[in-house]
């Protein structure tokens, strides 16, 4: 490893020689020191192992409470910690340590912590965090994140916002410990818009209703008058489509979620289903059936142009855009039984893609491309499944008795969908899952909840 | 006219005829004077695999049995370090043994070789006939392992024992964990610098590597995770504990490669100190590149 100590030495004579001679003074007994360390040092091999496997399993995080900053600070330094405690543990990828093993109480913000007491108690990770009410009355909350074995900060960030915006940080810190320990973006900081269910079951009340990804902060946007169904999230504007029943047809609306204002998708005189939009949120795509068919329609919110895109005497419905933009996913019955298929954003080259047993319905492509979720139906059971947008690596996550309308987190790396619970008094209630299939959550929603749609990340 | 035309074509067969002598044919493209240089592409870890040996492996070892003076018998117990242990599992009984008797017939052993225990691998001496086995005294016995280098005449220098001349590592109980492995080395060290890893068993390895394993928990969800993968170098000192900073050498672009160079780098230091490994091969295994590939965990 001769080599590796010249590069070294000769990395940190660099910045000593800035003039001609002093250089080559330096090199030269530089060279001559190191022929000698070259000469005099035993040789050592460099021995090279590959590992091929690891233990995957969550990363133990120790967060101790925030410091407060006053006194009036501590119980909300204590509920942003809480939060992000919550929300890392859910994941599925961080076991937060209990803190009645903590060696060390942190007091000192600004200092570092004493490393030794947290590798004793084998937290890989240390979440640090200060928060503070200004003099302005706007709260101050700083963060750091420390590798523990390293004795490195990892990340430290400040923000300031209002004191009723204290989740939201909660949640954008959580992303930003997330993000900088497992390499993906997080979705912490996201909104869930739904179907909030009330009511007996042969009289269901629905109402749109959207709230923090975690539960919190829900909020109504319907009043409950017409049926609503299948809402989704533009992925650029606070603008949401949904399908409502006013009056015996189904129609597609679209719902500014910050002024309530409404308004139909379209002037189809049949009924128009599965409304999803463009990537770039300046098209609507959907299905509007006509007799006994269903095709699929897109529609450019600014010109208000509809462009047919499929042409058979089938039902075509629930399309999904690819995140490039250039390719729809959509399920079909055009081969006898319900499948997926794909095709280009024109409605060219339609190819099927799903060939298991079973019918596959309700395609979801993934944010970040590489998978399709779907929910199936085979064998009387309802599974949520991904697949390749090829049709390979078809695998189910999840199964039950009613499973059904998957959406993606907007890091593409969990799921949320509907599960019915039978019985009289059953209902439908939202579950998330990720993609390994074994961090499977409950959401905690008011009352039964269907139809999820997961936002983008806000920040 | 005639003689225009006798003239012209007497001309045109003198040229060609001379041109036949004249324009010599090409030579022969003759390639016998090249010398080839077997080479296989193999990994470390088939590589180590490979050094580990077969038990039946004495069966070719006998006949070119080069070295060895015959007085050496008691070498028979010379124990086959830990590297055994694994490999044992394996396979039938220590084979070793026996070798030793076959030793006899290579008289020339009395060549010094001091380089002897620092050729990395004991070559198996397919090639008998060749002589001049350098052969440690000490050692021989349980394996006819001498560097076959043919060539090798006591003073030659050999490009490819570099590292053997640079080794101040004291005596110590010879090459062992080579026994097995004589067949394939005689390839695999070709004058790497660093072929001696056949000096590190098997079993060394394992250890190595599932300590650092148990604690490696590599970032699985990003959208490539099976193409993150890291280098990490790390100095170890004789205890096995880290010296220094161990550093990333090669590792993925963007957050989800600095996400992976950190599990690598927390695995490293987690599982220290790697205390298992063998004093007298320090040499060996104080300066260690690890590399991490998680593709086959996420099929």
């Amino acid at each position: 490893m001769m080599p590796i100590n010249q590069m070294m030495n000769v990395q940190k004579f660099r910045p000593i020689g800035s003039s001609g001679a002093l250089i080559s003074r330096v090199a030269a007994v530089t060279c001559l020191v190191l022929t000698f360390l070259a000469f005099s040092s035993p040789a050592s091999a460099l021995l090279r192992i590959d590992i091929t496997e690891g233990n995957i399993q969550p990363l133990p995080i120790a967060i101790p409470d925030f410091v407060a900053g006053g006194g009036r600070d501590a119980q909300v330094a204590g509920d942003i910690t809480d939060v992000i405690e919550t929300n890392l543990r859910r994941s599925g990828l961080f076991t937060p340590v209990d803190e009645n093993a903590f060696v060390e109480r942190i007091e000192n913000f600004d200092a570092a912590p004493r490393f030794g007491d947290w590798r004793i108690i084998n937290a890989q990770a240390l979440v640090t965090g200060r928060i503070t009410v200004q003099p302005d009355g706007r709260l101050k909350a700083e963060f750091r994140l420390w590798d523990v074995f390293a004795g490195q900060q990892m990340t430290g960030q400040q923000f300031f916002t209002t004191p009723e915006n204290w989740r939201r940080v909660a949640h954008i810190i959580s992303d930003a410990i997330y993000e900088r320990l497992t390499g993906e973006k997080g979705y912490f900081d996201t909104r869930i818009v739904f179907v909030d269910e009330t009511g007996p079951k042969d009289n269901r009340r629905k109402r749109l209703a959207i709230m923090d990804q975690d539960g919190a902060n829900v909020r109504y946007l319907t009043n409950g008058g017409d049926l609503v169904l299948t809402p989704r999230f533009s992925p650029t504007s606070q603008d949401i489509t949904y399908m409502a029943f006013t009056g015996a047809d189904p129609r597609v609306f679209l719902l500014n979620i910050e002024t309530g204002q409404r308004e139909i998708v379209g002037n189809f005189p049949g009924m128009t289903f599965a409304p999803r939009f463009s990537p770039d949120g300046q098209r609507v795509v959907m299905s509007l059936q006509q007799g006994g068919n269903a095709n699929i329609y897109s529609m450019d919110l600014r010109s208000r142009r509809t462009t047919r895109l499929t042409n058979s005497p089938s039902i075509d419905t629930a399309p999904s855009f690819s995140p490039d933009g250039r390719r729809i996913v959509f399920e079909s019955d055009r081969g006898g039984s319900q499948q997926l298929y794909v095709m280009n954003a024109d409605g060219s080259n339609p190819q099927r893609i799903s060939f298991g047993d079973g019918r596959y319905s309700t395609p979801v492509w993934s944010p970040r491309g590489d998978l399709i979720a779907f929910t199936k139906l085979h064998q009387g059971k309802f599974l949520i499944g991904v697949m390749r947008p090829d049709g390979s690596g078809e695998r189910v996550l999840t199964e039950g008795f009613h499973n059904e309308g998957p959406t993606w987190a907007p890091n593409g790396r969990v799921l949320m969908f509907f599960r019915e619970v039978p019985g009289e008094a059953g209902g439908p209630q939202l579950w998330s899952v990720d993609l390994t299939g074994f961090n499977l959550q409950k959401v905690p929603t008011p009352s039964f909840a269907s139809d999820p749609a997961w936002s983008p990340l806000l920040n | 006219m005639r003689v225009g035309l006798t003239v012209s074509s007497t001309a045109h067969v003198a040229i060609i005829a001379a041109s036949l002598m004249s324009f010599p044919a090409p030579d022969a493209f003759d390639i016998s004077g090249m010398e080839s240089v077997p080479v296989d592409v193999v990994s470390i870890e088939e590589f180590t695999r490979i050094t580990a040996g077969v038990a039946e492996g004495e069966a070719e070892v006998e006949p070119s049995a080069p070295v060895a003076e015959v007085e050496q018998p008691e070498a028979v117990e010379a124990p086959e370090p830990e590297s055994q242990e694994t490999e044992l599992a394996a396979l039938p009984p220590e084979p070793e043994p026996i070798p030793v008797q076959a030793p006899e017939p290579a008289s020339e052993a009395e060549t010094p070789a001091p380089e002897a225990e620092l050729a990395p691998e004991a070559e198996p001496a397919e090639e008998t006939n060749v002589p001049t086995p350098v052969s440690r005294p000490r050692d021989i016995p349980d394996r006819p392992q001498r560097p076959p280098e043919p060539e090798l005449e006591n003073n030659q220098f050999d490009p490819n024992r570099i590292a053997a001349l640079l080794d101040r590592t004291p005596d110590q109980p010879a090459p062992q964990a080579t026994t097995q492995s004589l067949p394939q080395n005689q390839q695999a060290s070709l004058g790497a610098p660093n072929a001696n890893d056949a000096r590190i068993t098997q079993s060394e390895m394992d250890y190595l590597r599932q300590r650092i394993a148990e604690c490696w928990s590599p970032p699985v969800g990003a959208i490539n995770a099976d193409a993150l993968i890291v280098k990490v170098r790390m100095q170890l000192d004789r205890g096995g504990n880290l010296v220094g900073v161990p550093f990333i050498v090669e590792s993925a672009p963007g957050i989800a490669g600095q996400a992976a160079g950190d599990s690598a780098l927390r695995a490293v230091r987690r599982c220290q100190p790697y205390d298992q490994l063998p004093q007298d091969k320090f040499d060996i295994w104080q300066t260690v590149e690890v590399r991490f590939d998680p593709s086959q965990m996420l099929r």
